[in-house]
């Protein structure tokens, strides 16, 4: 007999992750360039230059986000139905939970909060990561399909700019959870039938009330 | 040295000798047969050409070409300092470091550069000729400069009128520099804050500089902002993130490590 599993990510999570996944991959990648040529040419010249990043930047992102943002929102329906999921919005609990970890982090607590189906920091990510896109979407989209006129494009490109920002700095500190040996199977599970273990659950989501 | 040029109005004739210069200098190519190779809408891609300038009820031709400014948004907004000023003062571009971005055309709020997207036959016939997919513009025929001395760019060179002349702002006996001393030769757009170098002289009553340049005036855009808060917020914040980031994330990952090991042993 193997070991017990749990869902943890259903299909329409999977599917909706991995097409954020490669659609803003592909975007920092052919975006970086333009952001900050002198550290990031290098990019331009990988992603297969002008061709490659007018393909890539201006419509394989809008392709794969115009897809995947449909399905965000299944997604998120899905989730506040869900008995244990609980939405992705975050509350005040997420905060004065964000606060006790970070605290406990830091070594001044030595208390870790009950973490329930969600790390509270992880709806925050979520959140920032959406709203980002969604300016990334608002700016580059006339841009690129309405041609708008110059005189907007400054600003547009500033919008597009603090959307980056919104989509990074949460997307880093994902990255880095992700890779991190203790969360590997619940990024094993991202890769396959979407299961953890359940003595993985119990012990990182004490909350999680498991049927 | 400090290259401007004056465009004297007054005495410019509009035979386009400097047009049809400039686009056999930096523009033509030898094909593979010897003859010419020349873009489609060859004039488009004339580093000086003409343009119509509308004043109140008068329009005037006049011709528009890179205004050499001294504060060029064109420099400020590329990301990858493919857009630069020479030692002289002179506004080029590198096309190696290039990545087609095209924002130096839309910073430009003369409207001035150019972008031949078309391929085009045969190899450009000096370092600063034009080439395809590169954004281009005037570079006072830079390519020409040999040693110390100031040169002579192609368009000023052809002019049978001398309506064009080339000199140094840094030589106080220079003409170019008097006739701006002397105000004679005005600035364009002095309201645009970039200085540029290149001065027109026009004694057509009526004639304001301020209406030019060629770019309209809703789409004259200032990038100083977008530049600013790019170079001084977003690559700061970005940058400080994936340092502080990739740090926390690796001092994490043993602190996850040894909580997770000191458990398993009480356990």
């Amino acid at each position: 007999m193997g070991e017990e599993h749990v869902l943890r990510w259903p299909k329409l999570a999977r599917i909706t992750h991995w097409l954020f996944f490669i659609g803003v991959t592909i975007a920092i990648l052919t975006g970086l360039p333009v952001l900050d040529g002198s550290s990031f040419r290098f990019l331009y010249v990988l992603t297969g230059g002008e061709t490659g990043r007018t393909i890539l930047h201006y419509y394989a992102t809008i392709v794969l986000l115009g897809v995947a943002a449909p399905l965000a929102v299944l997604r998120a329906i899905q989730s506040y139905r869900s008995r244990y999921e609980g939405g992705w919005w975050p509350g005040w609990s997420d905060v004065r939970d964000s606060i006790r970890i970070a605290l406990r982090w830091l070594g001044l607590r030595k208390e870790y909060p009950t973490i329930g189906f969600r790390h509270p920091l992880e709806k925050f990510l979520v959140v920032s990561v959406h709203a980002g896109l969604i300016l990334l979407g608002a700016s580059g989209i006339p841009i690129v399909l309405f041609n708008v006129g110059y005189e907007y494009r400054a600003l547009l490109l500033a919008v597009h700019d603090i959307g980056f920002l919104l989509v990074i700095i949460p997307l880093i500190g994902h990255f880095m959870l992700a890779i991190n040996p203790v969360n590997w199977p619940t990024l094993k599970a991202m890769f396959t039938n979407g299961k953890v273990p359940v003595s993985w659950a119990k012990k990182h989501h004490p909350g999680w009330k498991i049927e | 040295m400090r290259p401007a040029m004056v465009i004297d109005m007054s005495r410019c004739v509009g035979c386009l000798s400097c047009v049809e210069a400039c686009i056999i200098e930096n523009i033509a190519r030898r094909g593979e047969d010897g003859g010419l190779v020349l873009p489609a809408n060859v004039v488009h891609y004339a580093r000086t050409r003409p343009a119509w300038i509308r004043y109140g009820r008068v329009e005037r031709r006049a011709f528009t070409q890179c205004m050499q400014c001294e504060r060029p948004p064109c420099v400020y907004v590329c990301p990858t300092g493919a857009s630069y000023v020479s030692e002289e003062g002179v506004v080029l571009l590198d096309d190696e470091k290039c990545i087609r971005c095209e924002l130096c055309i839309y910073a430009c709020p003369y409207g001035v550069r150019t972008r031949l997207t078309e391929p085009m036959e045969g190899r450009p016939e000096h370092k600063h000729a034009l080439k395809a997919g590169i954004p281009d513009k005037c570079t006072f025929c830079y390519h020409r400069k040999s040693g110390e001395s100031l040169w002579l760019p192609a368009c000023v060179e052809a002019c049978p009128y001398g309506a064009r002349i080339f000199g140094d702002l840094d030589d106080p006996n220079d003409p170019v520099r008097q006739l701006v001393e002397n105000g004679v030769a005005l600035m364009p757009r002095e309201d645009l804050e970039t200085s540029p170098k290149l001065f027109y002289v026009s004694q057509t009553k009526g004639f304001e500089l301020v209406k030019y340049p060629v770019r309209a005036e809703d789409k004259i855009v200032s990038y100083k902002l977008w530049d600013r808060f790019k170079d001084l917020v977003v690559k700061p914040i970005f940058q400080a993130v994936a340092v502080v980031g990739v740090v926390l994330g690796v001092i994490h990952m043993f602190k996850a490590r040894r909580e997770e090991s000191k458990k398993g042993g009480e356990g």
